[in-house]
């Protein structure tokens, strides 16, 4: 699929959601593909792994970030106002069916959660004794959600599957020297997000966890 | 962190969770119906409501040319605009003239009649504030800028939240004449005489033999053509009023803070606003939302604002109470 062409002075998220609301299935896959799993990944975790309940959750926040996209303004970020929405939604299910004991994550705690979301870094930095080692890798996957999504396709698809520039850029439908440049870009947002999350040096996270 | 580093680091994060193929299949037929269903609503809505925008840049000069009418009324004077049409909304000059079917953004004029069909409500602007809503089956002559005259149907007028209040505007029935005091109020024409239903504030009906009863929050007074009053309970909310949410005209939500955007929620949903006792109102003046309500009904609205912020507002019978939303 081709990438949706940006109009001047808008961003990529307010082109989406312009076209999604002008009816353009293209859109609407885009939008999908963008964050279904990112959201699904942000839901299931804070469900005890309940699938099922992940389905339902996800689906009903899609459906009112969808419905509420003529009111978003960008301000925050599209994921996160969807995460927002996704955290609310959360709630609510486990209030209707009277579930106690809901999973509170290391990301939903205020400093963490700040972080995450206006990549602001914490004081202090002592990464496997802050948050052990599983709670830390997950966390570096939950940066990877956080950045843009085709960012973080690409981080993977370079780095997990080995795949070309020239490969990426046509999954992602730019050209090579357009993947190169989306590439570079990745890494750094990817490095400050770390960064932001765990307050210390990239190199030192990796260290850290023995990479 | 060089290229290496980076590809160690991800490798020892491992690889983000695919999420179930039959999972991403459900949820993506289930929220392709739902994005359909949501186009044809809002182009079902675009046709009702088109000549909003129009609309709020004419009142305006509607208003301008009431300040005129003041003056000297003459047939010509504008009295507002008309903001929302749902269905059949028509006007005609005269009783040798005829109908003219009205859209969103047309502007009013005063001396003529204004009409609704089987399937048409109204929402009108008017300067001050006021807000009037026309039920189905309605006929109004826009008699000049401080009064019309119910012909037939339902009306239901909103003085405005308190902050111009300037403007008053009578209404006459067959039966008497009604001006408010400040308020929120519904009035229905019966073979027999008029139904008043006060939602909020006071109001003041006259007959012309010179009988005057005065309405206040949560009454409901039947008024006889033989001088007769019933007076009974009227639920500020509820089915009954249900109509009125078919007619709001949208919220300029851009910038407004959370507190106000609650208070324009209540008083289209005649609900009475309250605050757990960790929270007040200076709380939620301090939170500004973004965007707008396009399309939405007040209370759909209520609840696609507040899921985005920290608070949540709950309705528990005529009450919006609004607690912080707990964390997790």
């Amino acid at each position: 699929m081709a990438a949706p062409r940006v109009q001047p002075g808008m961003t990529g998220d307010q082109q989406l959601i312009r076209d999604m609301l002008a009816g353009d299935e293209r859109a609407f896959e885009a939008f999908f593909n963008a964050y279904f799993a990112r959201v699904y990944r942000f839901a299931l975790p804070r469900l005890n792994g309940d699938v099922e309940a992940a389905r339902d959750v996800v689906q009903t926040t899609l459906s009112k970030a969808m419905r509420g996209l003529a009111g978003f303004r960008g301000e925050s970020g599209l994921f996160t106002w969807v995460c927002r929405i996704c955290r609310n939604e959360v709630v609510e299910y486990l209030r209707a069916r009277k579930r106690g004991g809901h999973v509170v994550l290391m990301d939903d705690h205020a400093s963490v959660r700040a972080a995450v979301e206006s990549i602001e870094a914490p004081e202090e930095f002592d990464l496997v004794k802050s948050y052990g080692r599983d709670e830390a890798t997950r966390l570096v996957r939950v940066v990877l959600d956080r950045l843009p999504a085709n960012y973080g396709d690409a981080l993977e698809w370079k780095y997990f599957e080995g795949d070309s520039v020239e490969n990426i850029g046509k999954r992602l439908g730019i050209g090579t020297v357009a993947a190169q440049s989306l590439l570079a870009r990745a890494r750094i947002a990817f490095r400050e997000g770390l960064e932001a999350v765990f307050g210390a040096e990239a190199a030192d996270i990796a260290s850290s966890l023995g990479a | 962190m060089n290229d290496q580093d980076l590809e160690r680091l991800l490798k020892t994060a491992g690889r983000r969770e695919a999420p179930p193929a039959e999972v991403e299949r459900a949820v993506r037929e289930r929220l392709h119906a739902d994005w359909q269903a949501m186009l044809r609503e809002n182009r079902e809505r675009r046709n009702r409501r088109g000549g909003f925008a129009l609309a709020a840049s004419l009142v305006a000069a509607a208003f301008g040319l009431w300040i005129a009418s003041t003056q000297s009324v003459g047939p010509s004077a504008a009295m507002g605009t008309l903001a929302v049409a749902v269905g059949e909304v028509r006007e005609r000059s005269g009783w040798f003239s005829g109908w003219r079917v009205m859209g969103g953004g047309d502007v009013l004029v005063a001396g003529r009649t204004l009409e609704t069909g089987a399937d048409g409500r109204a929402a009108i602007m008017l300067p001050g504030g006021m807000s009037l809503r026309v039920d189905r089956d309605t006929r109004i002559a826009l008699v000049d800028s401080s009064r019309l005259r119910l012909e037939r149907g339902t009306l239901y007028l909103d003085s405005g939240s308190g902050q111009v209040r300037t403007a008053q505007l009578l209404v006459e029935t067959p039966a008497g004449s009604v001006r408010h005091v400040g308020t929120q109020y519904e009035l229905r024409l019966l073979d027999a005489g008029v139904q008043l239903r006060v939602r909020e504030g006071r109001v003041e009906f006259r007959s012309p033999t010179g009988l005057v009863e005065h309405g206040q929050t949560g009454e409901q007074l039947v008024i006889f053509g033989d001088g007769r009053v019933q007076r009974g309970e009227a639920p500020r909310a509820g089915p009954s009023w249900d109509w009125i949410a078919d007619t709001t005209p949208e919220l300029d939500l851009e910038g407004m803070s959370l507190a106000r955007f609650l208070a324009w929620a209540g008083r289209e949903m005649g609900f009475s606003v309250t605050f757990a006792p960790a929270i007040s109102e200076a709380e939620l003046a301090s939170v500004i939302v973004h965007g707008s309500t396009a399309g939405l009904t007040p209370t759909e609205a209520l609840r696609a604002v507040f899921a985005t912020t920290s608070f949540e507002a709950t309705i528990i019978g005529e009450r919006i109470v609004v607690d912080r939303r707990e964390p997790i």
